[in-house]
């Protein structure tokens, strides 16, 4: 198929993946050298660790160099190629198959890319919030004896993103859907010495594994159906199923995937616990790029959500219950990390509500939008949780770094961090004219203009009309933004205004992060501030309106035209509507700024939390309900039931079996030759007359 | 008059298989190893009546064996007697396996 | 280079040797080698001459896949010679794409285990390689052998040496492993001997060769009590659940290089060659063929989830293979072409990463005396390189993708969807069950507290470890990346198996409930 693009710089689109990986190899190669050579292998871990360590600062260094490095590199290619489309109207996408990965017979999955707008965008958001998360990790990770590996295992993460994201088919996204998934338990788990930090990892892996089961299965449907895995000839050969069982059947078990990577009900609980990894992983990791990847499947899928709208529905539904869940718990979180976890899973909640009304748009804005806001969150709470650390360690106390009780004022202390944190709280809680309230906006407007009329609200979901479902949703989305507003306010307050709790002698220790962590924090802030240009509303034309709408309208246009018809608000109705946004955003903060302004205790002098707030703070005890009623029933059947029961009992029926007719044998033998003559004469009579019967009565 | 000697016969060979299978003294199990041959020598000789000189010829094989057979044999139970000191069969189990 | 191959003959001598090499070069060892406790004494080292006559087989391993041609039909490298003319049975070998890459397999990775297992046997060195080389001889015959009872022959020629390695170089309780293990395969290959036997008979009693064999006709019943001979056979030597107890016992105590080598699925191998296309009746009948898929999809879950609960490495290993040989017959007996290639690619994929992970094992235990994953924890701090190994081996068992454990797996159960989707579903909960089992073992393994004295200073890998490992690594990734290279030699193969399960000479008149696209 010829495309726009051929013959551009896009042909050298391989390179994108590829240079992370390289990245990766030179890094991990790094971080095994000082081992690798003979004096590394005997000796106490101690003696190795020592011997190691004095070359660790050459490595380090070319480390620092090499990781960045390619994600700049990545990033300036990323840039020139959508250079190159902007110049271009691409209608198709731009595919380059490199080679033959699993040819079978009728089954054909080559290593193949796809460039349109949908995958540039995305890789403009993982290489660039990538690049700058990576040059936050130098400073973060500095004195970490693991630094080579940690940027090994960021740079491999980033190569499989890539691969997720510019993959040609089904099959190609799942390598890089489950190599994240990989990275991911590597990181997370990555201070391994503490059961905690590898459990997290472990559960991280396994619940993923629970939605990779679901996505395998919809690739078995999809060959099936239509006998290609191609993203291009697959949609090609299913919009003509629209409404069908098996569309539906695809798109929940996609949606099961999706489920799982990106951390919504029930599959989220791996998400909180993930806040174990370092900060900068969380940032890059569990904010920005590997749980948008399930959004950015239902995009990629957007033909086969469109034309299965009860499936649409339900990811909608889904996304809005999760959105309310997360963020009444997160009302309730002591630690920055926690929250900031919460408030991802949340708003990760409202991308699957745009999706899944159908507004594509919508919700790769939020996406992108939500990787700026997100990143500058973590990062700046990086940056508080370094800064905390080192006070203590200065002091030679081990108070929890991570706990909002053992903050307070750090404004003063940290005014870069507090400015760029407050913008992006701000951005988050939806205040115009921040990223996050067009954003948001557009997520909630969307969804009510198509409860008003749209072939979604036409649909049924398990009977309930669509209509109610989308209205409900609507009215779950205004509740969650409020108190969206609340606990992020709550957080911003109790970290940096009033008092300091940390201690008076840790206070000479507490400053500002070094410019290496604030340079990111604060060109992640600026990009939430100015985010929304990218796709302004026509209320409000301050910049060019629907850029990004107009951007992927090859991509996702015609399936969002499916669910959302010519749903089109009057003016009115919008203006209300984005009063409503406002007033709920504005809200949210009052009453945060009312009910959290009085003074606390730190950590150690608070009292427990009790009652529905203690619920809030444990979330609503999930984890040991999951403990109790899946994990421990699967171990006590793996255990006791299959491995001392059942394979005891066939193994001693097999083993039993043949000793018992051995010795039956024997026993028969034993009384037939005990050398008794009057035995073995009865026995030849008898033989004899049996002959003669044989032989005479024929 | 053949019939009732065959019938004679045939009791008489079932009273010999009888005492050869259960009698625990050999000399007695030697008396009814005779008994079923003198059993078969009557059979044979009634039935000469209808078939011809070939049976009695059969009567005085069968007598010449049995004569030979009852030589060796009571001489292997004058062997057995003096190594067990008794003739009781159920005592030898020199064929146990 | 195929060209230069053929100039030299190699397809008519390649075979003979592969089969006959090893155990003219077992007398070699016995004499020759000096055990390696003797330090004095006359004789070369005894592994150094068995790591000798390994490689010899793996160069000729390689020359086989130099000179195979994927586009030909039937059989490659050839030999027929006379054995037993009177009653017609012969030397007759010959690959196809299914037998070819078990050869090579079986080639490479004996010797590379060997390499890599070298502190793992030490008294009476000499026996062990002698009778090693002659399980390899037993190996390469059964991948190779066309006739019958040559089969037949090399089946037990692998069976006995495998009693005496394990019984007596074997740790833990191996008398009895090994006992069980000759009791259960061998009242298995009972069975097939009689129905050998019997389709000789029926077939004119004048060949014993698969080719002639294959044109007898057969009625569906007797069709039916074949297969399940031939299968009972192959069932229980391959490990398919209820019939797997002995191998977690015969694999854990076994010494490593054994280990590896009950590693080599031949009885599935021999189901895909004789059971299928011999009796094609049967092996379509739906219940037959319904109770074995059901029987492999319970094998994958019940041996992942009795593989969760070992606290022993190695027969959590052992579990986890007999998990794949679920997939492995699943693939099998779908009877599609994408499953067929799939399973052809878990053999020799299961090859490699559970030969890998044993070799692992073995220098964890050769180190420690144990592999009771209790007494570890925090091993990636003391010895890094062995656990990147280890996790590769352990992604590459789990099947993620990228490793050569995701391909087969793929292909097995997108095969299978086509047919049967709501046991391919069942089937691939497997992988969940494979990621618990397997985090956990490296877990408890390389990661938590390094709190135990003695592997505070146990040593990483050696030069000659690593260098063995890294072989084995490059072959995950590349077999996982570039699959190709298996994927078009067993081809052909496996589209002949398909087609002769359905369209076979003693194929079911009735349309069974295949999937339509052949």
């Amino acid at each position: 198929m010829k495309t726009a693009l051929d013959g551009s710089i896009a042909e050298y689109a391989w390179l994108l993946p590829l240079l992370p990986l390289l990245g990766a190899l030179i890094n991990g190669f790094l971080a095994i050298a000082p081992r690798l050579s003979g004096r590394g292998t005997t000796g106490t871990v101690a003696e190795r660790e020592l011997a190691a360590g004095a070359r660790h600062a050459g490595t380090n260094a070319i480390v620092s160099i090499v990781a960045p490095g390619v994600m700049l590199l990545a990033f300036g290619l990323a840039v020139a190629i959508f250079a190159t489309m902007r110049g271009v109207a691409l209608e198709e996408p731009f595919v380059r198959v490199f080679a033959r990965w699993m040819p079978v017979g009728e089954l054909v999955v080559d290593w193949g890319l796809q460039l349109d707008q949908l995958s540039i965008l995305m890789t403009l958001v993982i290489t660039g919030v990538g690049a700058l998360i990576h040059l936050f990790s130098i400073g973060y990770m500095k004195a970490d004896p693991g630094y080579a590996r940690y940027f090994a295992y960021l740079n491999l993460f980033v190569a499989f993103m890539l691969t997720l994201v510019l993959g040609s088919s089904y099959a190609v996204l799942f390598v890089g859907w489950e190599g994240v998934g990989l990275c991911s338990y590597l990181l997370i788990g990555f201070w391994f010495s503490e059961k905690a930090n590898a459990d997290a990892g472990k559960k991280a892996f396994i619940v993923n594994r629970i939605g990779d089961f679901g996505f395998l299965v919809a690739m078995f449907l999809i060959w099936a159906t239509v006998g290609t895995l191609d993203f291009v000839g697959a949609h090609q050969a299913l919009a003509g199923l629209g409404g069908s069982a098996v569309l539906l059947s695809i798109a929940l078990f996609l949606f099961l995937g999706c489920a799982g990577k990106s951390a919504q009900l029930p599959l989220y609980v791996w998400l909180p616990d993930a806040m174990a990894g370092p900060t900068p992983v969380s940032a890059l990791i569990h904010a920005a790029t590997m749980v948008t990847a399930g959004v950015y499947l239902i995009a990629r899928a957007s033909p086969i959500f469109a034309g299965a709208p009860e499936a649409s529905l339900l990811v909608a539904l889904v996304g809005a219950l999760t959105a309310l869940f997360a963020a009444t718990v997160a009302l309730r979180q002591w630690d920055i990390k926690k929250v900031l976890a919460y408030s991802t899973v949340s708003q990760l909640g409202y991308m699957f509500v745009a999706v899944g009304t159908g507004a594509y748009t919508a919700g790769v804005f939020h996406l992108v939008t939500h990787a700026f806001f997100k990143a500058v969150l973590f990062l700046g709470a990086g940056s508080v949780i370094h800064a905390l650390h080192h006070a203590y360690h200065h002091t030679h106390r081990h108070e929890d770094a991570q706990d909002l009780r053992n903050m307070g004022g750090l404004s003063r202390y940290m005014p870069a961090t507090f400015a760029a944190m407050t913008m992006a709280t701000l951005a988050i809680a939806g205040i115009p004219p921040l990223s996050g309230f067009f954003s948001k906006d557009e997520i909630l407007s969307a969804t009510f203009a198509r409860a008003v009329s749209s072939p979604l609200a036409n649909a049924t979901l398990l009977g309930i009309p669509g209509r109610s479902l989308l209205y409900a949703i609507y009215a779950l989305g205004i509740v969650t933004a409020l108190l969206t507003a609340i606990y992020m306010t709550r957080m911003l307050l109790m970290a940096f205004t009033g008092a300091n709790r940390t201690g008076a002698a840790e206070q000479e220790a507490l400053h500002e992060a070094p410019a290496i962590m604030t340079g990111p924090v604060v060109i992640l802030a600026l990009l939430a501030l100015a985010g929304g240009w990218l796709n302004l509303p026509t209320l409000i034309p301050i910049g060019p309106v629907g850029a990004l709408e107009h951007w992927l309208e090859p991509v996702v246009g015609a399936s969002a035209a499916r669910l959302s018809g010519t749903a089109k608000l009057s003016h009115g109705t919008e203006q209300v509507l984005v009063g409503i946004a406002i007033a709920a955003a504005v809200l949210g903060i009052a009453v945060a700024w009312v009910l959290y302004r009085r003074p606390l205790q730190d950590k150690a002098h608070s009292p427990a939390d009790r009652g529905f707030a203690g619920v809030l703070a444990n979330a609503y005890n999930v984890d040991a309900a999951v403990d109790a009623a899946v994990v421990r029933p699967l171990d006590g059947l793996a255990g006791a039931v299959l491995t001392r029961g059942i394979d005891v009992g066939v193994d001693g029926t097999f083993s039993a079996g043949g000793g018992i007719l051995s010795r039956t044998a024997s026993l028969i033998g034993q009384r037939l030759q005990d050398g008794d003559v009057g035995k073995y004469a009865w026995l030849l009579a008898a033989g004899a007359l049996a002959m003669l019967a044989a032989l005479t009565l024929r | 008059m053949i019939a009732e000697a065959l019938a004679v016969s045939a009791v008489l060979f079932c009273i010999g298989v009888v005492g050869v299978l259960t009698r625990r003294n050999a000399i007695i199990v030697f008396m009814c190893a005779e008994l079923m041959l003198n059993a078969v020598n009557l059979s044979f000789v009634a039935l000469a009546k209808m078939h011809g000189v070939t049976g009695h010829v059969f009567v005085v094989m069968v007598m010449t064996i049995a004569a030979a057979e009852a030589a060796v044999g009571l001489a292997i139970v004058i062997s057995v007697f003096r190594h067990f000191g008794s003739v009781d069969l159920g005592s030898v189990r020199m064929l146990r396996g | 280079m195929r060209d230069f191959l053929l100039n030299l003959g190699t397809d008519r001598w390649a075979l003979p040797a592969l089969m006959l090499w090893p155990l003219v070069a077992a007398l070699g060892v016995r004499l020759l080698g000096r055990d390696a406790e003797t330090s004095s004494g006359a004789g070369i080292d005894a592994r150094a001459l068995t790591l000798a006559a390994l490689l010899v087989e793996a160069v000729l391993g390689v020359a086989l896949w130099g000179v195979f041609d994927p586009d030909v039909r039937g059989w490659q490298a050839r030999v027929d010679l006379p054995w037993l003319t009177d009653i017609g049975a012969g030397f007759s070998v010959g690959v196809d794409g299914l037998a070819m890459p078990m050869v090579v397999l079986t080639a490479l990775v004996m010797p590379l285990s060997l390499l890599g297992a070298w502190n793992n046997v030490r008294v009476r060195t000499a026996s062990f390689g002698a009778i090693a080389l002659m399980l390899v001889s037993g190996l390469i015959g059964i991948f190779v052998s066309l006739d019958l009872l040559l089969f037949y022959v090399s089946w037990e020629l692998m069976l006995i040496p495998m009693y005496f390695l394990i019984g007596i170089w074997g740790t833990g309780n191996s008398s009895r492993a090994a006992l069980r293990y000759v009791l259960f395969t061998l009242v298995g290959s009972l069975f097939m001997l009689v129905g050998i036997v019997l389709v000789w008979n029926l077939a004119g009693g004048t060949s014993f060769h698969i080719d002639h064999l294959m044109t007898a006709t057969l009625s569906g019943r007797t069709q039916l009590w074949l297969f399940l001979a031939f299968f009972t056979a192959f069932a229980v030597k391959s490990a398919l659940v209820p019939f797997h107890t002995w191998l977690p016992d015969a694999q854990s105590s076994a010494p490593t290089l054994v280990a590896v080598a009950l590693g080599f699925k031949v009885g599935t191998y021999a189901i895909l060659r004789f059971a299928i296309p011999m009796f094609p009746a049967a092996a379509t009948d739906p219940t037959v063929r319904g109770t074995i898929l059901v029987l492999s999809v319970i094998g994958i879950v019940y041996g992942a989830m009795l593989a969760m609960s070992q606290r022993d490495l190695k027969r959590l290993v052992a579990y986890s293979s007999i998990s794949h040989l679920g997939f492995i017959m699943l693939g099998a007996f779908a009877l599609t072409q994408q499953s067929v290639q799939g399973s052809v690619m878990i053999m020799v994929n299961h090859g490699i990463s559970t030969s890998a992970l044993f070799l692992l094992c073995g220098m964890l235990q050769d180190r420690r005396g144990t592999s009771d994953m209790l007494a570890f924890g925090g091993l990636a701090r003391v010895v890094p390189m062995f656990s990147v190994m280890l996790t590769l081996a352990m992604l590459s068992t789990i099947g993620l993708p990228g490793t050569n454990g995701f391909i087969g797996e793929f292909l097995v159960l997108i095969g299978t969807y086509a047919d049967r989707p709501v046991l391919a579903v069942i089937a691939t909960s497997g992988v969940i069950f494979a990621a618990i089992y397997g985090l956990r073992a490296l877990q408890r393994l390389l990661f938590e507290r390094l709190d135990d004295s003695e592997n505070l200073s146990m040593p990483d890998l050696s030069r000659r470890e690593l260098a063995v490992m890294s072989a084995f690594a490059v072959a995950i990734i590349w077999l996982g990346v570039a699959p190709q290279s298996v994927l078009r030699r067993t081809e052909r193969a496996s589209a002949d198996i398909v087609a002769a399960a359905r369209f076979g000479p003693n194929a079911s008149a009735v349309r069974t409930n295949l999937s339509a696209a052949p």
